[in-house]
């Protein structure tokens, strides 16, 4: 039986312009229960989900996305305005700053009522108590009111609360960004073990680092829709290249179509000529094969560019630069075909940019572009893997 | 099915709950527990002091000596209503930062208010008889048998009003003003400064329409005059009123429960 299981999980929430709209739907819920649809506006459409017991999964997607109100309908905080969830086992949770914190009692009068609220005897909120004190770290200010501590206080305590607890479902929503660095990784540090110990956890965070780290799966969220699930990478690739495109929308260089001059009439990535979705997996050889057209019966020259999905060049090459003479074919094609043995890029989207040059390397003709999908779980940083060996000695 | 460990879970809560409440209303202040009798010993003081040197009130019906009693008997009643309604009816804006970030049983919020104020009102009520007794304003003291079960009655009315109006006032925020008005205007309809004795004949009717009137006059003919055993046609009336409020208080927060993150 999965811990967790969400079938068709849609949640509106009441959208009242005026005071009349507001009557209204006070009136329609008090006479039938709910609200009317007009007056309401989609915030999570059809979420379907599954969570085995030790799963980990992370879910990602833009501000307003529906990230924390898939959450909240998770803990129980907001009631789904339909489709069905089921959950077989206790859950904890930490969402967004406060974390049901009551801002005018103190840190030890909240860790009480988050005891209660959990359902701890009072002797089993006192045994607790010294533990998540040590753990949220945050000397007299437990005996101060919420309302006077820093973001990164509430935080830690919060944090601290939740560990203590070890739930069978661990729910956290982009808190661990607000933490110092050794916080933090306290955190991370206690989750890796909990996930060890066969815990379950559910996480929203901004940070591709965190979700990487500590999870396997991904739910990417868009406008309150499942964009992609999935493997943790091929799902946070995506939405970082989605995010890339977002950012360089102009990109594509138009393309030649006049007959009398250079153009790139065909560009294959091992052997596949589909100008998008390309996928490669890290560290294999890629071979790009390029039929140029030439009416002038001269050789024109080749351009091979690497570019990131948002339009950042990762490297660039050319037939001006080196000795290579072209495959002369019929139908005044020439053909380049070049290798880039074991691609050193590491895993996103990437274009593959080729273009045409006259002979003398001076004028651009045309340029093809093809995208490329990287895959591979690699946790390294940046866009290419550059040779690097620790020294020991 | 609600299992045994459910229901102590929840009671253990609701006590802890009006146990904070209590905490962060008075004995937060400075002079703490002191207040709980320090206020209705200055308050019946002042009704003293209006009542016998300012306006020298006689009353038909009512010796001289148990005037003050007469008013203080229905005082405390009506400020357990009118204080406990005001107050659990905000209770569930009050306590938003929780409702959005955790799972809470929210009704034993509303609960916790509306019995904080009743504890404290009780100590009050009983610590004022005890003076009354002890000052010879004509207490007789074993009503407080009769008493107690009424305040419980009460409670129970009180608590199926406040579980409509505290999801209520989520929704229509102008209704905790609405209500602030309409209790200062009962409080004149309310038999607190007057009894039934005071009252023409031909007004007795409408006066009984005041729920109130039931629990206020039956406190005074218990403390005053010893009798106890109210009428069984009117306790049953005023049980069903209780069931019916409650009935109706719990239909309606199970309703809107659901609801109020959607307008916190």
């Amino acid at each position: 039986m999965s811990l967790l299981t969400l079938s068709g999980v849609s949640k509106s929430y009441p959208k009242l312009r005026n005071k009349r709209e507001h009557l209204r739907a006070v009136a329609s819920l008090l006479f039938r229960g709910r609200l009317p649809a007009a007056l309401t506006s989609p915030v999570l459409q059809n979420i379907s989900l599954c969570v085995e017991r030790g799963a980990s999964l992370a879910v990602i997607g833009e501000n307003g996305a529906g990230k924390s109100t898939l959450l909240k309908l998770l803990t129980g905080v907001l009631q789904a305005s339909s489709g069905s969830m089921q959950l077989n086992g206790s859950i904890g949770a930490l969402l967004e700053l406060g974390a049901g914190f009551h801002p005018d009692l103190t840190g030890r009068e909240n860790i009480e009522l988050a005891g209660q609220l959990i359902g701890w005897s009072p002797r089993e909120i006192k045994q607790a108590s010294e533990g998540i004190i040590a753990f949220a770290d945050i000397g007299d200010y437990i005996e101060q009111p919420i309302k006077h501590y820093s973001s990164g206080m509430v935080v830690r305590l919060g944090f601290a609360v939740l560990a203590s607890r070890k739930p069978d479902l661990l729910i956290t929503d982009e808190v661990l960004a607000v933490g110092d660095e050794s916080f933090q990784k306290k955190c991370v540090a206690w989750t890796e073990q909990y996930l060890a110990q066969g815990g379950t956890l559910i996480l929203v965070s901004h940070s591709m680092y965190h979700v990487q780290k500590l999870c396997r799966h991904a739910l990417w969220l868009k406008r309150g829709r499942a964009e992609m699930q999935g493997e943790v990478f091929a799902v946070t690739q995506a939405y970082l290249a989605y995010h890339e495109r977002k950012g360089n929308k102009q990109a594509s260089a138009i393309r030649n179509t006049d007959h009398s001059q250079y153009q790139v009439k065909r560009v294959s990535l091992n052997g596949n000529e589909a100008e998008n979705g390309f996928q490669h997996r890290q560290d294999e050889d890629l071979r790009v094969e390029a039929d140029l057209y030439a009416p002038d019966a001269r050789v024109p020259q080749i351009l091979v560019g690497i570019v990131r999905a948002d339009g950042t060049p990762v490297f660039g090459f050319g037939s001006e630069f080196d000795p290579v003479q072209p495959l002369a074919l019929p139908g005044q094609l020439l053909r380049y075909r070049v290798c880039l043995p074991n691609l050193a890029l590491l895993p996103g989207h990437y274009q593959i940019r080729v273009s045409v040059l006259d002979p003398e390397g001076v004028r651009l003709f045309d340029t093809a572009t093809h995208e490329i999908v990287v895959q591979g779980a690699s946790r390294l940083m940046g866009m290419v893997r550059l040779p690097y060996r620790w020294l020991t000695d | 099915m609600i299992s045994t460990a459910t229901v102590l879970r929840q009671l253990e809560l609701w006590r802890s709950f009006t146990a904070r409440e209590l905490k962060t209303r008075y004995l937060g202040s400075i002079s703490g527990a002191a207040w709980v009798f320090i206020h209705p010993a200055v308050l019946l003081l002042l009704y003293s002091f209006l009542l016998t040197v300012v306006f020298q009130t006689r009353m038909q019906g009512v010796a001289a000596q148990q005037v003050v009693a007469h008013v203080a008997i229905g005082l405390w009643p009506w400020l357990m209503f009118s204080e406990g309604l005001q107050r659990a009816t905000g209770s569930l804006q009050e306590n938003s930062p929780l409702l959005g970030k955790v799972s809470v049983p929210s009704h034993l919020l509303v609960l916790a208010s509306l019995s904080a104020t009743f504890l404290l009102h009780c100590v009050g009520y009983l610590f004022v008889i005890a003076l009354m007794a002890g000052l010879d304003m004509g207490i007789e003291l074993s009503g407080v048998v009769v008493v107690l079960p009424l305040l419980i009655m009460l409670f129970g009315l009180c608590a199926g009003l406040v579980l409509m109006l505290a999801p209520l006032q989520i929704f229509v925020r102008d209704l905790a003003q609405v209500l602030a008005q309409v209790l200062a205007f009962m409080f004149f309809l309310t038999p607190v400064l007057y009894g039934k004795s005071q009252l023409p004949e031909g007004m007795h009717f409408w006066m009984s329409l005041n729920p109130l009137s039931f629990y206020i006059e039956h406190a005074r003919t218990a403390l005053l005059t010893g009798e106890h055993g109210p009428e069984p046609g009117g306790v049953l009336l005023a049980l069903l009123l209780v069931a019916l409020s409650l009935a109706l208080g719990i239909g309606l927060f199970r309703r809107l429960r659901g609801h109020l993150e959607d307008f916190l």
